[in-house]
């Protein structure tokens, strides 16, 4: 396979973005990046991503590897479930398949990992710069990305993505699901407040389309459908600040 | 009960806001006294039946029949239906068609009756015809419906071959719903849902009416919902009503 030349798609016009953005502090951008790496990073996603199982336990999030749960007693995997259901049901919860390639690449694992090209792409000059036009903040230095796989059932409940520890300036996703159909569910639901509100916009998993929204701003990823006939993929993290 | 709407709605208002989307959400819909006897109602004294489509049509199924599926027949049932919902129109939830049953002469002494004849009173199409403009509207249809998790109404126009529909309605009365809940009822500008217009999340003593036809759905309800969706739905309609299920 011939190496694919990751860049953003060059008829981008990232004044008229920014204009955009600046105006609702979020964004949904087609066609980000050229059809071939769109293509290659779903083929990535579908195929050579080494998936790991992530909920929230009523405390905090929980990393477990397919393995492991191969090998729970069936009591054990339904208290696992449990568990994020019981948290959800009344506060913040999650529930979906991650893989989060950027602290894992920073410590060294997975040296020969698919997406490893990707994420030095999202932290080069080329990127900051269009992340540090787009959301008209200079002091944007480093881009955390993660990758995720959400099949039916899954979810991420609202939440407003600030973390005391961290300097995240900018949520995005790289949404790369082909042919889905709204039926399906798994949008990506933005809230006028910590309580829900009022749903002031809703982005349904695409292909090849970015979101990007400033932190803090409350949002969830809604509940695949059952009947979903495909995962919704995508890869996604923050734009941060120098203190990160 | 005797129904009525709540005595302060201010209907030129409401009727101003409804010329601008052709559709329209009402809060504080009915006397408080009467949206608790309906919740009590659908929480307690109502004969839910599961419907679902299986691709070319509406299927009913009793809920007791429903629980006691061995496994393998519920796991096949559930195969259908997700067949059916992944690339076309589907849905599955919990129904009472009051207003079919009433017409065909059953549930007459049913509580739900004093409703059913509320909505077909002038006192709701009167209402209606003032807040939606349309004189046209002289009858109504309803059902009660219960949407528990996994439930969900697909992406669909209301337009019905044959018959004049020119308004679709749903009270909601689902006290205390989270966001994160789904089973929103959610707009779109045409059949793909090309993108949401608006998203409305189950709410109590709320009503919502749209013109139709418009294209709407009934997002999933979330697995892990602590409540379930209860609300009253139906057409108005002009002229010979829709057929009897």
């Amino acid at each position: 396979m011939s190496t694919t030349e990751y860049k953003l798609d060059p008829d981008l016009n990232v004044d008229a973005l920014a204009a955009e953005f600046a105006a609702q502090d979020r964004i949904q951008i087609q066609k980000i990046l050229p059809k071939e790496v769109a293509v290659r990073l779903h083929s990535i996603l579908a195929h050579e991503t080494p998936w790991d199982y992530m909920c929230f336990d009523g405390e905090k999030g929980q990393c477990t590897s397919f393995e492991k749960i191969n090998d729970m007693s069936p009591q054990d995997r339904q208290a696992l479930t449990r568990t994020h259901l019981e948290a959800a049901r009344t506060g913040f919860s999650f529930s979906y398949n991650g893989f989060n390639f950027r602290s894992e690449f920073r410590e060294g694992n997975h040296p020969e990992q698919s997406l490893r090209p990707f994420d030095s792409f999202l932290n080069s000059d080329p990127f900051l710069t269009f992340a540090r036009k787009l959301i008209n903040d200079p002091e944007v230095a480093g881009v955390e990305g993660n990758a995720s796989w959400y099949g039916p059932g899954h979810y991420l409940n609202l939440h407003d993505d600030r973390m005391d520890r961290q300097d995240r300036r900018a949520a995005f996703v790289f949404n790369l699901s082909p042919n889905w159909r709204v039926d399906w569910g798994g949008e990506l639901k933005m809230f006028s407040n910590r309580r829900g509100g009022k749903l002031v916009d809703a982005f349904f998993p695409a292909f090849n389309v970015l979101n990007v929204f400033k932190v803090p701003q409350y949002h969830a990823v809604n509940p695949v459908a059952a009947f979903a006939g495909a995962p919704r993929l995508s890869i996604s993290g923050w734009f941060h600040g120098p203190t990160s | 009960m005797e129904f009525k709407l709540n005595p302060d709605l201010d209907l030129d208002a409401l009727g101003e806001a409804y010329a601008v989307k052709k559709r329209l959400q009402i809060k504080q819909i009915l006397p408080t006294k009467a949206a608790k006897h309906i919740n009590e109602l659908m929480d307690k004294q109502t004969p839910w039946i599961f419907t679902f489509s299986d691709g070319s049509g509406t299927n009913y199924m009793p809920i007791p029949m429903l629980r006691s599926l061995p496994p393998q027949e519920n796991a096949r049932l559930q195969q259908m239906i997700n067949q059916t919902s992944r690339n076309g129109f589907g849905f599955c939830y919990n129904t009472f068609n009051f207003h079919n049953e009433i017409m065909k002469g059953n549930f007459l002494d049913h509580p739900i009756k004093k409703f059913d004849d509320f909505l077909q009173s002038d006192k709701f199409l009167g209402f209606i015809r003032k807040v939606t403009g349309d004189e046209t509207i002289d009858g109504c249809g309803a059902a009660a419906t219960w949407f528990g998790p996994g439930h969900y109404l697909n992406i669909h126009s209301d337009q019905i071959k044959g018959c004049d529909l020119r308004a679709a309605f749903i009270f909601n009365f689902s006290p205390k719903w989270r966001a994160d809940w789904g089973g929103e009822l959610k707009f779109f500008p045409d059949k793909e849902g090309s993108k949401v217009e608006e998203g409305l999340f189950p709410a109590y003593n709320v009503l919502n009416i749209a013109t139709v036809p418009y294209y709407h759905s009934v997002g999933v309800v979330a697995p892990f919902a602590g409540a379930p969706r209860f609300s009253i739905s139906g057409w108005l309609f002009s002229g010979k009503p829709p057929p009897l299920h």
